[in-house]
């Protein structure tokens, strides 16, 4: 009778068992150790950030409650920034025009009778006037040439003698510094 | 062919181990395939909400500190003073009131009031007005004659740009006419309308010092306050 031996030999056959044991567990300790991770970070960070969720909603509540009363208090105060805003920009456009005209009857003094004026906020300076005599028609050029820091580009046009005087008009720019 | 029991058993033995501990290697991964994704998404979630959360309480947290610390009284009087240089609506009559008040205690008479057609209708109307670069506030255009001598005129335009409400001055034409010595004005009402948006307390802060310095320079008289356009 002949014996077949599909087997190794036993001592063969047991080294082979061992190390086929031994991977199979060192694959099994693998993926448990990571399935162990995961559920061992899963379930307490679950726990803890839910916890804090919950706390935040809560104290979310909390805080906008207490902003409902006092919500006029914040209508109020974004209407004085947002106002303080709108206050700044438009007094930095806004050019005074009084000193132009205080500076055309400075300009005029006692002897001249301004007629007409005008001013805009270009800085644009018209006026008319009417003088008697050549000496203070001369004293008025004079002072214009003097002028010259407030005023720029200034003359002297339209200059006619009539029986009341001498009437003309000057136009020129004010350097308003506001 | 002699059948080895003891073998067979060996190799049922080696059969069996395989089997289970494949299966429970299987059935991990299979865990860990079908659960990981949606465990960490779920975490992730959480993460998000907690982070958002947190920083959302700390702004709500930080208004309410800024509205605690504000005193009340004074943002009052800064209110009453924004709302007279700025109002809120475009009603005029307060306007016309004002620079009546102003004519008078300047010296020259009034003689014509009157602001660009279509423009000065309350809120519910649509917003025609100028709008001033970089700012909400907005420009009603209107005209006013005036007649005197020239220094009551300078007195009345000083008075004007001096005036609670806030009006620019864009031009004077003064002007000697058989009707007498008059000034033909042309000024611009500003305003500003509200804002209608809900709160945003991300935005809610204290006034700042810059801020105050410019409220600091806001006249305190009433002239121009309308009851209606405080709130």
């Amino acid at each position: 009778m002949i014996e077949i031996n599909l087997l190794p030999p036993k001592n063969l056959q047991t080294r082979q068992e061992a190390q086929l044991r031994y991977r199979i567990l060192v694959i099994l300790g693998a993926v448990s150790l990571v399935v162990a991770i995961d559920l061992g970070l899963y379930l307490p960070l679950e726990r803890v950030w839910k916890n804090d969720v919950a706390s935040y909603v809560a104290q979310r509540e909390q805080l906008l409650n207490g902003l409902d009363s006092a919500s006029k208090l914040a209508v109020d105060l974004r209407q004085v920034q947002e106002k303080a805003v709108g206050v700044e920009a438009v007094r930095n456009l806004r050019v005074d025009l009084a000193a132009p005209l205080s500076e055309v009857v400075n300009l005029a003094g006692n002897d001249i009778e301004v007629a007409d004026v005008s001013v805009d906020t270009s800085g644009g300076v018209v006026f008319g006037a009417k003088l008697g005599t050549v000496t203070t028609l001369n004293q008025f050029i004079a002072k214009l040439d003097t002028a010259q820091a407030k005023f720029s580009g200034m003359y002297m046009k339209g200059l006619s003698q009539s029986a009341g005087g001498y009437t003309f008009r000057v136009e020129g720019k004010y350097e308003n510094k506001h | 062919m002699k059948i080895n029991t003891s073998k067979i058993i060996t190799v049922a033995k080696q059969a069996s181990f395989l089997g289970l501990t494949g299966l429970i290697v299987l059935t991990e991964m299979l865990f860990l395939f079908a659960s990981m994704p949606k465990q960490w998404q779920q975490l992730a979630d959480l993460k998000h909400n907690k982070d958002e959360f947190s920083r959302e309480n700390a702004k709500l947290a930080r208004a309410t500190e800024v509205l605690r610390s504000i005193d009340q009284v004074k943002l009052e009087v800064q209110v009453a003073a924004v709302n007279a240089a700025l109002p809120t609506l475009k009603k005029t009559s307060g306007l016309v009131r004002g620079v009546t008040d102003i004519s008078q205690s300047s010296g020259v008479e009034l003689r014509d009031v009157s602001f660009s057609p279509g423009r000065i209708a309350t809120d519910s109307a649509v917003v025609t007005t100028e709008k001033v670069k970089g700012t909400v506030a907005r420009a009603i255009p209107g005209g006013l004659t005036v007649s005197g001598d020239i220094g009551a005129i300078i007195n009345f335009i000083t008075n004007l740009q001096a005036a609670n409400q806030l009006i620019g001055v864009e031009s004077v034409s003064y002007s000697l006419s058989a009707s007498g010595r008059t000034a033909r004005v042309s000024v611009k009402m500003f305003y500003q309308p509200a804002s209608n948006e809900a709160i945003n307390w991300d935005n809610v802060r204290s006034i700042n010092k810059h801020e105050e310095e410019i409220l600091s320079t806001l006249t305190g008289s009433d002239q121009f306050i309308l009851p209606e356009e405080q709130h």
